[in-house]
């Protein structure tokens, strides 16, 4: 119980802790280092465009939007495969092409 | 010189303007960041920002609220905006030091000693500031601007842009965590 109460009177001292606090101040030359901050020379284009890839959730999005984009190609692909119907007159017969083209056949060439 | 005048001023670019301004707020500004950052030269470099950003955009200023508000705004926005950006190294030590390359001592945050606190009180304001920093964010913000930065909660309502009864449940809620993370503080310690 006694332990309780120390504790208690612990706590509620820390919580006051605050009271009477001061504003803390930056210390002097703050004007000078700002001026001189506002006066460096101005980043690249190319350091905000990299800081804007960079973050996290624009990354994310642009590696989702590969992703999504590579599938519906690939969706897109299959599709046009299966739709690409054969002719009704189609014979696996056209799809060799049995002659052959050898010195023999220029040789027997019927001449007009 | 009223704020009127003086968003004009600096809409006009007057460079002494400016510099009244910076000095008129460079306090406020600094000991509202350093109370959410808590450390001096992360809140340093973040007032430094601040200033930046109202030089850059004092032309989307419409004077719907005062000028102090809408700096406590900036101010708080970039000091969130630091710490998220130091959760994400954190996240990201975590994984490194899972392959191997170690080096979360650097960034753990030591005790911070607010340099307005009474004397013999630092010690327990140390704690109390370690017990702030775990609180969910909107808590945090408004007890950190009511008590280190001693506003009403009227000013703390309008710069949270929210109702004074949200502003009354925060501050009841954060009082209510802090004694919890306090109490089991002390526990551990016994």
């Amino acid at each position: 119980m006694e332990k309780r109460d120390d504790m208690n009177e612990k706590v509620e001292g820390v919580m006051q802790s605050l009271d009477g606090i001061k504003r803390a101040d930056p210390g002097p030359w703050f004007f000078s280092r700002l001026s001189q901050r506002l006066g460096s020379n101005p980043r690249s284009p190319w350091f905000y465009i990299g800081a804007f890839l960079s973050r996290p959730s624009v990354a994310i999005s642009g590696v989702m939007a590969v992703l999504i984009l590579n599938l519906v190609l690939l969706l897109n692909q299959q599709s046009e495969v299966e739709t690409a119907s054969l002719p009704l007159n189609f014979s696996s017969e056209n799809e060799y092409i049995t002659a052959s083209n050898s010195s023999y056949d220029y040789e027997n060439l019927v001449q007009p | 010189m009223d704020d009127r005048t003086l968003v004009e001023r600096l809409k006009a670019g007057d460079e002494s303007a400016f510099k009244y301004m910076v000095t008129t707020w460079q306090a406020m500004v600094y000991n509202t960041s350093l109370g959410i950052v808590q450390k001096e030269e992360d809140a340093e470099d973040i007032s430094q920002e601040v200033f930046v950003q109202v030089f850059q955009s004092i032309g989307s200023f419409k004077g719907e609220s005062k000028f102090s508000t809408w700096l406590y705004r900036i101010t708080i926005t970039k000091s969130l905006d630091h710490e998220r950006k130091k959760k994400r190294k954190k996240r990201f030590a975590f994984i490194s030091s899972i392959f191997g390359d170690d080096n979360s001592d650097e960034l753990q945050v030591p005790d911070f000693n607010h340099p307005g606190v009474v004397m013999d009180k630092k010690e327990d304001a140390a704690i109390l500031f370690k017990a702030i920093a775990s609180l969910p964010e909107n808590q945090r913000i408004a007890f950190t601007l009511h008590k280190v930065e001693s506003l009403s909660y009227q000013e703390v309502c309008e710069v949270m842009q929210t109702s004074i009864s949200s502003v009354e449940s925060l501050m009841h809620r954060a009082r209510i965590n802090l004694r919890k993370k306090l109490a089991e503080y002390y526990q551990k310690k016994q």
